[in-house]
């Protein structure tokens, strides 16, 4: 394996197959097909940020570039688009930029997901891509990923390659801690545990939280390849880029569409008699057992910034009104059972507002499962 | 009791009562077998009924042009209920003759029902009420009955009790008289746990009927569903800091239709059958009180003489409702204030 790796940085330093790749037409497969063999060669890092967007990325980017960042579409082909991004910042009194490729693949199969891919070094995407795409919330969406989830996609990515183990290298994971007499806070936290998946999940479910971020490597006799997944749904690797591609970012824009669908049209505007389209958050446990929980769970929605949220009733039920001050959403939020949240868009309800809600409460109280709110009656 | 924890009161109670006419209504329009709702039942809000001739002139010989029952069903086979709902009870038990008169005006050949010629067979009078007076004005009505208060058509004291311990619940049971409706009746005798939970979307969508919400309550309502949704249409709202804000210049027919559309029980109404029988609610008055107070707090000003409109300044508030408690209590204090000194001063 190193002796390959060796070969393939002379070959790679002999000969620049970037240039090329950069400049060749790219359909879907070919970009993924094209990103894994530079891997194969370079000793580089694919980058990939599964997004939606309210507006065709582009149209949109080259308009929202500011006086600190410009965007410029240099390719575009069917659902491929290559940009181009300058950065300008300061660093003491010297004024410098920062400049960068990325590609926009449009999903061909889920509609309004895109990811944006790229092969430049670390402090490009960190300093300047990353910003841009959290920057721009709530236009452009990236996803979250449940505890449950990220470890399916883990596992399923190892038995889909039959490699023998993943190890856990790096984790940021986030524990929710709560002092007595305090309300509760999260905790960011970084380790190495060099665990595999089974030992890392338990150890951060057991700590009532959930990974941030979490960094590993794929063996079979030695390592294959190392990536690593943010809760946002945001994946690097340096291998396997068609086997990452297939086991993490399709089934994270897959996650982007159902989420888009599923929060989609939920507005009472949009119904007939402007009736309520309410959704549940179920979780496995009885979390409202006591009346302690009710204060627990009112002090988590309370640190819901840029939101005004309103106690109508507290106890022994919730009834909160929520308004979110990005785009002015608003929200009935109830708990009547001891295992479910009830959220009830009233007449404005954006998809990234219900997400953002949602989105919330699995980071600052707990995670469960979203689904469609069913009237019983008596 | 402080003002603040006064006001949260008053709001708690209003917005219950509102639960207990939803859960009331629910036994009609609701079929316990197909557990889906009746396409023939009517159920209004608030109606306005005229009275027959003989009861047009009321005791102090006042012409009475309507009278508005709080809850009012049409069964498909046209017989009636009509109900008036009380969470609470003035101390005064000589008060209590107001809500039995109001009871007696319902005694009545109403006209204004939602059938073709506006008339019913026979209709039932409810008086809905807390569990806690259940006892009390059961009692002062057999005291009274025959005498004082006179009600002719079949009279049914129902009460009603928010559950306090474990997950919501309403509990309704039949405290005198029975209800016409056989199978309503049987379901009521022995009284009746219906869970909140069920009513989450009726809930969420009735947030006003036609008795004035508390005054905080009302702010809260514009502020979160009118003031908010306007300023949401600027292009400054995203990056709107907290010590910033936005004018926004909104109608008072605006905001009432807003609340009438959205908040009211027209949402239970069937298609096409609101009328002008029907009050739109909140009342007029209500929002020009609330508006108001808006413009004596400083969050509005109105637009012109004539207060057909109004500026409000919108802001960011962490917590909408108590930002309006607190405002209207703390005016309340400074209100009150100069009073205290007068009255010491003339003593």
């Amino acid at each position: 394996m190193i002796v390959q790796k060796v070969e393939n940085d002379q070959i790679a330093s002999k000969f620049d197959f970037i240039t090329p790749f950069i400049n060749e037409y790219h359909n879907e497969k070919s970009l993924i097909n094209g990103l894994d063999s530079l891997l194969s060669i370079h000793d580089i890092n694919v980058k990939a940020i599964p997004f939606s967007c309210d507006k065709p990325p582009v149209e949109w980017f080259p308009i929202i570039s500011g006086r600190s960042r410009k965007i410029k579409i240099l390719k575009k082909y069917d659902g491929i688009q290559l940009f181009q991004m300058t950065c300008f910042f300061k660093e003491g009194k010297d004024h410098k930029e920062k400049s960068g490729l990325f590609f926009v693949y449009n999903h061909p199969e889920y509609k309004r997901t895109y990811v944006a891919l790229t092969i430049e070094p670390s402090d490009f995407f960190r300093r300047a891509m990353l910003p841009f795409f959290f920057g721009h919330f709530p236009h452009i969406m990236m996803t979250f990923i449940t505890h449950k989830r990220l470890k399916r996609l883990l596992e399923n990515f190892q038995e889909e390659n039959q490699f023998s183990k993943i190890i856990i290298t790096r984790a940021s994971p986030k524990c929710r801690i709560s002092e007595e007499g305090k309300n509760e806070k999260i905790f960011p936290l970084q380790m190495w545990p060099k665990m595999q998946i089974e030992e890392a999940f338990n150890w951060v479910y057991q700590n009532n939280g959930w990974f941030q971020s979490l960094h590993f490597e794929a063996k079979k006799l030695s390592v294959v390849m190392e990536g690593s997944i943010t809760r946002e749904g945001i994946i690097q690797t340096n291998r396997k880029f068609s086997s990452v591609f297939k086991s993490f970012i399709s089934p994270v824009c897959k996650l982007i569409y159902e989420n888009i669908e599923f929060f989609d049209h939920r507005s009472r505007r949009e119904s007939q008699n402007l009736s309520a389209k309410a959704l549940t958050i179920d979780f496995d446990t009885d979390q409202f057992t006591e009346v302690s929980e009710n204060k627990r769970f009112i002090q988590s929605l309370k640190q819901l910034n840029k939101a005004s949220i309103s106690v109508l009733h507290g106890n022994p039920y919730i009834h909160l009104s929520i308004v979110d001050y990005y785009d002015g959403s608003s929200f009935d939020l109830w708990v009547l059972n001891s295992n479910q949240v009830v959220i009830v868009p009233q007449m404005k309800s954006s998809i990234f507002s219900i997400k953002r809600l949602v989105n919330h409460i699995f980071d600052t109280y707990a995670e469960g499962d979203i689904n469609d709110y069913k009237e019983v009656f008596t | 009791m402080n003002d603040i924890q006064k006001s949260r009161e008053e709001i708690d109670d209003y917005l219950q009562t509102i639960h207990a006419i939803v859960g009331f209504i629910n036994f009609f329009i609701y079929d316990p077998d197909t557990k889906k709702k009746k396409d023939d039942v009517v159920v209004f809000q608030g109606r306005r009924f005229v009275p027959s001739l003989e009861k047009s002139i009321n005791q102090k010989g006042e012409k009475v042009n309507y009278v508005t029952p709080d809850i009012c069903i049409l069964l498909p086979s046209k017989n009636g209920i009509l109900g008036e709902v009380k969470k609470s009870f003035p101390r005064d038990q000589e008060k209590w003759f107001k809500t039995f008169k109001q009871m007696q005006s319902y005694d009545d050949d109403l006209t204004g029902w939602p059938s073709i010629d506006e008339k019913v067979n026979f209709h039932d009078i409810v008086l809905l009420l807390h569990q806690s007076r259940g006892a009390a004005v059961r009692e002062f009505f057999e005291n009274h009955k025959g005498k004082e208060i006179c009600i002719e058509r079949p009279f049914t004291i129902v009460e009603f009790n928010r559950s306090d311990e474990g997950k919501g619940y309403f509990f309704f049971r039949t405290a005198l008289g029975r209800i016409s409706e056989q199978t309503i009746d049987n379901i009521l005798k022995y009284g009746k746990q219906v869970p909140m939970n069920i009513f989450i979307t009726s809930y969420s969508t009735i947030k006003i009927y036609d008795d004035e919400p508390p005054l905080p309550y009302l702010m809260q309502l514009i502020w979160e569903n009118v003031v908010s949704s306007k300023a949401s249409e600027s292009v400054r709202f995203e990056k709107l800091r907290r010590n910033q804000k936005i004018d926004v210049d909104i109608k008072i027919d605006n905001i009432i239709d807003v609340l009438y559309q959205c908040f009211s029980f027209r949402i239970l109404y069937s298609k096409g059958k609101e009328s002008v029988r029907q009050p739109k609610i909140p009342k007029r008055e209500w929002i020009m009180n609330a508006c108001q107070k808006f413009v004596d707090l400083k969050e509005a000003e109105w637009c012109e003489q004539g207060k057909t409109s109004i500026k409000f300044f919108f802001r960011q508030y962490k917590d909408v409702l108590s930002h309006f408690i607190e405002l209207c209590a703390d005016e309340d204090q400074e209100y009150m204030q100069p009073k205290l000194f007068k009255d010491q001063e003339s003593q």
